[in-house]
């Protein structure tokens, strides 16, 4: 006798394996970023609310538009966390990722801005060599930039274009 | 400063042939040797810190410090975890 073709139609790729735990530990350190990012932007806020002493004219008017700028890239920053933090309770509860790429995704257009006001601010060669935090904004894009690498992973599909550093893997490979 | 420094390049060096032997052979001990340093590097920094440091301004250094531990070691636990994860799979 032939033995019998066992076809699984219950359960889906992406529900088996090491899947459910890994989206859970993404969802508990996504909203524990999220945490952490609130409260140093409440924190900011408070320190930019409060009075500081006069210096030159000049000295003011530069730090003033530099400082309201700065203020709305991270207000800015604060109301894409909360999305980010409501895609992660929705990662938990349903396995659903789709929002939590979309908040991931804009996460980085307020991230950007900052890195490019910071090179605006102090040129391209100081904010690269005198200054280390074009350096630790990297450090910081790394986490959602993995996140949304894991996620790609999970649905099998990439929303925008593909991987640039695809060719580059390959060549390390072979 | 400096030591810590030149840890740090070590620490990435490490990185790197830890990425490159992942990718050619498998091999995760490297890798996961390099992000264990990276979170026990910011631990020691930490505790160094909490000893250097002045008596004055205890609760914002506890603040920095907690805010810029989740910065800096969300990304190389989360490589921990999935590594380990695949590991166990």
């Amino acid at each position: 006798m032939e033995p019998q073709l066992v076809i699984q139609i219950e359960s889906s790729p992406q529900l088996i394996g090491p899947w459910p735990r890994l989206l859970k530990t993404i969802s508990i350190m996504v909203l524990l970023l999220c945490l952490a990012e609130l409260t140093g932007l409440g924190r900011y806020i408070y320190q930019v609310l409060q009075p500081r002493p006069q210096s030159s004219g000049v000295l003011v008017l530069t730090s003033h538009s530099y400082q309201s700028i700065r203020t709305l890239i991270s207000v800015s920053m604060g109301l894409v966390d909360f999305f980010v933090a409501a895609g992660a309770v929705i990662l938990w509860k349903r396995s659903e990722p789709r929002l939590l790429i979309i908040a991931l995704g804009l996460w980085f257009v307020p991230w950007a801005a900052g890195v490019v006001q910071h090179v605006f601010a102090f040129g391209l060669l100081g904010s690269l060599i005198r200054s280390t935090s074009t350096f630790y904004s990297i450090i910081f894009a790394s986490f959602p930039a993995l996140v949304l690498l894991i996620l790609r992973e999970y649905t099998g599909h990439w929303p925008v274009l593909r991987n640039p550093l695809r060719l580059f893997v390959r060549w390390l490979i072979d | 400063m400096a030591i810590g420094s030149l840890i740090e390049v070590v620490i990435g060096l490490l990185l790197i042939m830890g990425a490159v032997n992942l990718l050619r052979s498998g091999s995760q001990r490297l890798i996961l040797a390099g992000h264990w340093a990276i979170v026990v590097l910011w631990f020691v920094t930490f505790l160094a810190w909490s000893f250097l440091r002045p008596g004055s301004e205890t609760l914002s250094f506890l603040f920095n410090s907690i805010l810029g531990a989740f910065h800096m070691n969300s990304f190389p636990i989360m490589v921990i975890l999935i590594l380990r994860a695949h590991h166990a799979r």
